[in-house]
C-alpha cells in the first residue's frame, strides 16, 4: 500500500491554498479550520475535480505533476471521497449506488445496511445515508480515503455513533486518510495528526493532545479546544469508570461503555500542590511537563493533561516545568465520546 | 379591500381562463363527433395527418438527439462568450415563423448557399418532405434546445463530481447520472417542442409549399381548406386539437414516470441561465 504525498497551490478567491502533506498508509490526518480556509479545496484538488496552479500529487502513481504536465483525470484516480451532503444518486437504489463505485464483496453487511439494499435514497435517514456513502466510496477500491466533514450533516446524537463506525472503517482499511472537518472533536477521535488550516496556510501539524497542550497561537488553541483522553469505560455507580492506557482511572457523569475518548477544557482543569478536598472527582499527580503562556493565561501540561490557568495563579503557585503538581477536573466536566 | 383584491384575482383569472378556452371550445360546437369521423375519411385530411406525423417525428427524434448532447455541453461548461451563445440559441424563438422560412430557402434554395453544392451531389431538396422535416426542426430546435441545457444547469453538481470520483468517464457521468436526473426536464421541454412543430406553418409553406400527400402537413392542409369549406376546416382543426392534447398527456406522463422523489432539484423548462 502506498502512502498519499502532497504539495500543492491551489488559488482561491482572496487567497491560495499552499499544502504540502504526506500521509502514511493507516495514516488519518485531519485537517481543521473555519469555514471558507480551503480545507475542501485541498481534497477536491487530491480527487482532480480542481486543478491546482503548481505542484505534485502522488499515491503511487503520479496523479498530477505541474512540471511534467501530468494531470490524471478524476475518474482515472482511485479515490474514495465522502461527500459532505453524502451526494447519494437519487434515482438509484442503495445496492445500485454502491455498485456503481464497483463489486459490493459483501460491503453492505459488512456496513450493516444489507437490509436496504433495495431502498432508494431520500427513505434514508442521516446514518444511514454516510453508510451509503461510505460503503459506495470502499467499493470503488480506493487508494486514499478524503472525507469532507463526515459528521457536519447529522444531528449530534447520530453523530457519535458514526464517528465510531468511521473510525473503525478507516483504521481497518489501513488507507491513507484525509478527514476535513471544523469539529475538533471528529479531528480528535479520528485522526493520528491534524492540522490546523487558516485562510489556505498550514498553521500547525500535530498529535491532538500536542496541539491542545501547546497551540502555537491563539486561534489553534480555540480550535483546539479540549483535552482527548482514551480509556475504556464501564458503567460504575451512577457514573462511568474509565481505566486509561495507563492504568489511571478516571470519573465522567455521561454514560459510556467500551472503548471511548474523554473531552476535558483546559479551562475546567485546575492546579494545585496536593489533591484537594473538594468536590473534583479526578486528579493527576505528576511532574509538570510543559509550561506554555498564551496572554494573560499559561497552558500547564501534566501527564499528558493540560490545564489553563491565569498567570497570577501560575506565579502564586510557583508552577515550574519537572515540579510535581496535581491537575483536577471533575466528573461533570468530563464529556465521554464513544470511540474505536 | 380584501374582499375587492380577491374579487379582482378571481375575475382576472376567469378572463384569462375563458379566453384561453372559449376558441378551442368554440371547435367542438361548431362540428360533432359525426364530422369528425367523417373529416377521417377524407383523402386530404389523412394525407395531411399522416404528412404531419411522420415528419414532426422526424424532426422532433433528430432534433432530441443533436441537442440533448450539446445541451449538456453548453449547460457543463463555463467559458467566455457563452451568454452570446446562448442567446443566438433563442433567436430563431424571435423570428416570425416567415421569416424562418426565407433564410431556409436562403440557404438550402436551388442557386444559393447550401444549395448549390447539394445540387452538385444530385440532393434537390425544394418542395420535398425532407424540406418540411427542415423547416419543423428549425422552427421547434430553440424550444428543446434552451429546455434542455436548464434542465442540466439545474441538476447537482456534487452528484456528477460523485460519478467522477466513483471512476465514471465523461459518457457513463452523462448517461448513468445527467440523463436520468434531468429527465423531468428534458421530457417537459420535449413536449413543448413536439407541440410547436406540429403547428408549423409560416417556414413550411414558403420553404416546402403545399403539395397534398407531400409537404402538406395538417396545418397546412386547414389553411387550404379554409378558403374551400370552411366547416371541414373547422372539423380538422379540432382533429388538431384533439391530437395535440393527446401528446402533451403522453410527454407529461412519461416525463412524470421517469421523476425522481424529491431528493434532486428540478427545473421545468424553462430559460437557460447566462
Amino acid at each position: 500500500m502506498d502512502g498519499l504525498r502532497l504539495d500543492i497551490t491551489v488559488p482561491r478567491r482572496g487567497f491560495s491554498v499552499e499544502l504540502s502533506l504526506d500521509v502514511a498508509p493507516g495514516d488519518v490526518v485531519a485537517l481543521v479550520g473555519p469555514s471558507g480556509a480551503g480545507k475542501s479545496t485541498v481534497l477536491r484538488a487530491i480527487a482532480g475535480l480542481e486543478r491546482p496552479v503548481r505542484g505534485r500529487i502522488e499515491c503511487g502513481d503520479t496523479w498530477f505533476d505541474s512540471s511534467r504536465r501530468i494531470d490524471v483525470p478524476a475518474d482515472r484516480r482511485s479515490v474514495g471521497l465522502l461527500f459532505q451532503e453524502y451526494a447519494l444518486f437519487p434515482h438509484l437504489t442503495v445496492a445500485k449506488n454502491v455498485a456503481f463505485g464497483g463489486a459490493a464483496d459483501g460491503l453492505l453487511e459488512r456496513l450493516g445496511i444489507a437490509h436496504l439494499a433495495d431502498v432508494k435514497p431520500a427513505r434514508l435517514s442521516g446514518g444511514e445515508r454516510q453508510r451509503v456513502a461510505l460503503a459506495r466510496a470502499l467499493a470503488r477500491r480506493p487508494r486514499v480515503l478524503l472525507l469532507d466533514e463526515p459528521t457536519a450533516a447529522l444531528d449530534p446524537h447520530t453523530r457519535a455513533e458514526v464517528r465510531a463506525q468511521l473510525g473503525a472503517a478507516l483504521s481497518s482499511s489501513g488507507l491513507p486518510a484525509l478527514v476535513v472537518t471544523h469539529d475538533f472533536e471528529d479531528a480528535a477521535t479520528l485522526a493520528t495528526r491534524v492540522g490546523v488550516i487558516v485562510r489556505g496556510a498550514l498553521r500547525q501539524l500535530a498529535r491532538a493532545a500536542d496541539l491542545v497542550a501547546a497551540p502555537e497561537d491563539d486561534f489553534v488553541a480555540r480550535l483546539a479546544g479540549a483535552n482527548v483522553i482514551r480509556g475504556t469505560a464501564r458503567p460504575a455507580d451512577g457514573l462511568t469508570r474509565v481505566t486509561l492506557a495507563d492504568g489511571a482511572v478516571c470519573f465522567a457523569a455521561d454514560p459510556g461503555d467500551g472503548p471511548v475518548s474523554l473531552l476535558v477544557y483546559p479551562w475546567d482543569v485546575s492546579v494545585s500542590h496536593a489533591e484537594l478536598d473538594d468536590s473534583a472527582l479526578n486528579h493527576f499527580r505528576g511532574p509538570i511537563e510543559s509550561i506554555v503562556p498564551m496572554g494573560n493565561r499559561v497552558r500547564v501540561r501534566i501527564r499528558g493533561i493540560t490545564a489553563e490557568v491565569t498567570v497570577a495563579s501560575a506565579e502564586r503557585l510557583r508552577l515550574e516545568v519537572g515540579r510535581e503538581a496535581v491537575a483536577s477536573f471533575k466528573a461533570t466536566a468530563t464529556r465521554v465520546l464513544s470511540a474505536t | 379591500m380584501r374582499i375587492l383584491f380577491g374579487a379582482v384575482v378571481a375575475a382576472a383569472t376567469t378572463v384569462a381562463f375563458g379566453f384561453l378556452l372559449l376558441p378551442v371550445a368554440a371547435l367542438f360546437v361548431q362540428t360533432s363527433p359525426a364530422n369528425l369521423v367523417r373529416e377521417l375519411g377524407n383523402d386530404v385530411t389523412r394525407d395531411a395527418l399522416l404528412v404531419s406525423l411522420k415528419t414532426s417525428l422526424f424532426a422532433h427524434i433528430s432534433v432530441v438527439l443533436v441537442c440533448t448532447p450539446a445541451a449538456w455541453g453548453l449547460a457543463r461548461r463555463r467559458f467566455r462568450g457563452r451568454g452570446v451563445v446562448l442567446a443566438l440559441i433563442e433567436l430563431p424563438l424571435v423570428l416570425p415563423p416567415a421569416v424562418a422560412g426565407i433564410a431556409l430557402l436562403a440557404t438550402f434554395g436551388r442557386a444559393h448557399l447550401l444549395g448549390k453544392s447539394f445540387e452538385a451531389a444530385g440532393i434537390d431538396l425544394a418542395f420535398t418532405q425532407a424540406a418540411v422535416v427542415l423547416a419543423v426542426a428549425f422552427v421547434e430546435m430553440p424550444f428543446y434546445f434552451r429546455g434542455a441545457i436548464a434542465a442540466f444547469e439545474a441538476l447537482d453538481g456534487q452528484l456528477l463530481d460523485a460519478a467522477r470520483t466513483l471512476g465514471a468517464g465523461p459518457s457513463r457521468v452523462f448517461a448513468r447520472v445527467g440523463l436520468p436526473l434531468a429527465a423531468a426536464g428534458l421530457g417537459s421541454a420535449s413536449a413543448l417542442a413536439l407541440a410547436r412543430g406540429l403547428g408549423e406553418f409560416g417556414a413550411t409553406i414558403i420553404f416546402a409549399g403545399s403539395l397534398q400527400g407531400v409537404t402538406q402537413t395538417l396545418p397546412l392542409a386547414i389553411y387550404a381548406q379554409f378558403e374551400l369549406d370552411f366547416d371541414s376546416a373547422v372539423a380538422m382543426s379540432a382533429l388538431f386539437v384533439l391530437l395535440g392534447i393527446a401528446i402533451l398527456v403522453t410527454l407529461k406522463l412519461l416525463s412524470g414516470w421517469t421523476a425522481f422523489a424529491s431528493t434532486s432539484r428540478f427545473r421545468d423548462a424553462g430559460s437557460p441561465s447566462s
